[in-house]
């Protein structure tokens, strides 16, 4: 529904729009529209021009909302319509691994995230040292069984001498 | 035994089943089901995926509610999951909008007995068009099957099988460090059709092979290791 609404503020080029024409365009209801547009503002996609209430015959005043679409708007409209690439690396695919797996060998997370066995000793060593991992037996010995002993979330936590994880 | 993800007939079919999935017609639902016996191989195979290509993967719990899925679903979507229910569901739906992913719920058999859990899966996918991979154990299909609306909306349903004896045969080239003659596949074959015991008896002939420095095992070697 976002996308639509993108696509419908983008039709009306460097001209000003407002919500009732959005809603129009969309087919959609008004609150609806008001929330997406409320976000493509938040965001600086769109710049609000003006509102002004208009009066109705019973109730509450509608609102009419007057907006101007940014240069940002088309470039994150045709961003998002292109199938976003993995940004993820080996790290990162290993910690949604782990997630998953709750217990684990080293080999398994060599096989299912396809990483040299170097790179998971690392990535094991240093959780363990940050206190995510922890080891069910000698580090090292082949077939020891891993833990997660805690789980911050999917956002791979920082461990002690990264200064960046993104 | 080699550090690679071995490919079977089942993970070449789950991975053709996924390839569709994902180059769909908008006009198509975009659910498929996966099944099979345990330690085939289902959970190990979708993870695979799901690293490679940038799925969510959802493990369901035998206790979970609507709710508490919704709460699961957002979170590994990366937000911050809402109080109200309603709001669960529109973050839900959002994040799947703005950054379309496969979702991967495992274990669905724990939901085939709540229909406002399943059908709240349904919403999702109907809402947010995006695709969502069912795995479940050896009879998910028949309980799924009661829900003629989800079950429709299948439009790719996978069996995971039994390895035949070229799965093993292809398996002991991919993955075993000793060469296994054909009696010695045959007898593993013949006792093992499930990947985690194939897998062990590919662990006992590298270690009988290190132990007697053969360079290649076959079923007398094995006969009697089990």
């Amino acid at each position: 529904m976002l996308k639509a609404v993108m696509q419908a503020c983008l039709s009306f080029g460097e001209r000003f729009f407002s919500l009732t024409q959005i809603a129009e365009a969309t087919g959609m209801e008004r609150q609806a529209v008001r929330h997406r547009l409320w976000k493509l503002e938040t965001a600086g996609l769109i710049s609000r021009f003006r509102s002004q209430e208009i009066p109705a015959g019973r109730g509450r005043p509608a609102k009419e909302i007057y907006y101007r679409a940014t240069s940002l708007l088309a470039k994150r409209f045709h961003e998002g319509n292109e199938r976003p690439a993995s940004k993820m690396n080996g790290w990162d695919r290993m910690w949604q691994a782990v997630r998953v797996l709750r217990r684990f060998t080293r080999n398994d997370l060599a096989q299912i995230c396809g990483q040299k066995g170097e790179n998971v000793r690392c990535f094991t060593t240093a959780y363990r040292q940050a206190g995510y991992l922890r080891c069910l037996g000698r580090p090292g010995t082949r077939g020891v069984m891993w833990i997660l002993a805690k789980d911050p979330g999917p956002k791979r936590p920082p461990y002690k001498g990264e200064t960046h994880v993104d | 035994m080699k550090q690679i993800f071995a490919r079977t007939s089942n993970v070449t079919r789950f991975c053709a089943a996924m390839e569709r999935l994902g180059k769909r017609d908008d006009a198509l639902p975009g659910m498929a089901l996966v099944f099979g016996e345990p330690g085939l191989g289902k959970t190990r195979t979708a993870l695979w995926w799901a690293v490679q290509n940038g799925g969510v993967f959802i493990r369901t719990k035998k206790l979970m509610s609507g709710r508490w899925l919704l709460e699961e679903i957002v979170a590994e979507l990366g937000e911050s999951p809402a109080y109200r229910t309603s709001d669960l569901f529109r973050q839900c739906v959002e994040q799947l909008l703005s950054r379309p992913r496969t979702l991967i719920i495992d274990e669905v058999d724990y939901l085939a007995y709540d229909a406002r859990v399943l059908e709240t899966l349904r919403d999702i996918h109907d809402v947010a068009g995006t695709p969502m991979v069912f795995l479940g154990m050896d009879k998910a299909d028949k309980k799924l099957n009661r829900y003629r609306h989800l079950y429709d909306r299948f439009i790719e349903v996978v069996r995971f099988q039994q390895l035949t004896r070229d799965d093993v045969t292809d398996l002991a080239e991919q993955l075993c460090e000793v060469r296994l003659t054909g009696d010695a596949l045959d007898l593993i074959h013949a006792d093992a059709g499930r990947f985690r015991q194939v897998l062990k008896w590919f662990y006992k002939a590298e270690v009988l092979a290190r132990v007697n420095g053969l360079e290649e095992i076959a079923a007398q070697h094995l006969n009697g290791r089990k």
